[in-house]
């Protein structure tokens, strides 16, 4: 019989016991370690609406973007858009984002509903990830109307 | 004798299980330790924080200054060109984690905060990343 002999096949069966372990072994620890780094992710997650949020809160916030200021007292009205600053330049200016890689960043399409003028930034390919509205002030030529801001966001791709 | 003829060969293989056993062994236990630590997890998210500071910054038409409620006696933190950069303090060979974020032109960006807590600034169009300390005489009143 093959198996009889103790020492003759021992070394054989040991080196299937090493295949086997070494094999489970791997497999354990990377399962292991994928685990630890999938927990290690998930704990610094973080709501991709957040980041976008904050991002285009500037533009009806910040008067350097299109936010609205009264030029005596310098007060700049929070949620207000001065249609004077709604221009391709100043989208540009408030969120200057790289011709070629801008596509790695958030971009965003924004639009006056009632007056129905856009403005995009220069990485916007219309792949929609979420869409925002928002009640504005609109400034123009010192009257102002209430209207709403309708802001698609594009994920980077 | 190790090396005599078929108990020789045994004793080998029994070394050899102990190495690769002791390798694993180790392995494990310095992925694990690794992580306990959990330096790398804690600068990601001082650098994800310090990020979401500064964007929250340019929502702000005025000037003010935030204070970030996290001890970061174990970091240095680097503001420039446009991210925020934290690596373990003492450690000159350590990998930052970079955290980027987008300034409107004419803005600009600045500051190291290596004590225990760090304070960002907005004044005009200037972003300044300090340590609290330097602004406030008695941290433990505002926090």
């Amino acid at each position: 019989m093959i198996f009889s002999k103790k020492a003759q096949f021992s070394p054989a069966r040991k080196q299937m016991y090493f295949m086997i372990i070494g094999f489970v072994m791997t497999v354990i620890l990377f399962g292991a370690f994928f685990m630890m780094n999938k927990y290690k992710n998930d704990l610094t997650k973080y709501p991709d609406e957040l980041e976008s949020s904050l991002i285009y809160s500037r533009f009806v916030n910040n008067p350097h973007c299109f936010a609205y200021q009264d030029s005596t007292t310098n007060r700049t009205y929070p949620y207000s858009v001065d249609l004077s600053k709604f221009n391709e330049q100043r989208i540009h200016d408030c969120y200057p984002l790289n011709r070629e890689k801008g596509f790695e960043r958030y971009n965003f399409k924004v639009i006056i509903e009632g007056r129905d003028i856009e403005l995009k930034t220069n990485n916007f390919f219309n792949r929609v990830f979420f869409t925002k509205y928002y009640d504005v002030l609109i400034y123009d030529n010192g009257e102002k109307t209430k209207d709403r801001l309708i802001l698609l966001v594009q994920k980077e791709i | 004798m190790v090396f005599s003829k078929k108990k020789g060969e045994i004793n080998l293989m029994y070394i050899f299980e102990l190495v690769v056993v002791l390798f694993i062994v180790f392995l494990v236990f310095d992925a694990a330790w690794s992580f306990s630590e959990g330096k790398t997890t804690g600068k990601i998210i001082t650098s994800k924080d310090l990020g979401f500071m500064v964007n929250s910054l340019l929502t702000v038409s005025g000037d003010a200054v935030v204070f970030y409620p996290k001890n970061i006696s174990d970091y240095e933190v680097l503001l420039d060109d446009s991210a925020i950069s934290v690596k373990e303090r003492n450690y000159s060979e350590d990998v930052p984690i970079i955290s980027s974020f987008i300034l409107p032109v004419g803005f600009s960006e600045t500051g190291v905060a290596d004590s225990l807590y760090a304070c960002l600034t907005k004044r005009d169009k200037s972003i300044r990343l300090i340590n609290c300390e330097d602004i406030f005489s008695n941290i433990s009143e505002i926090r």
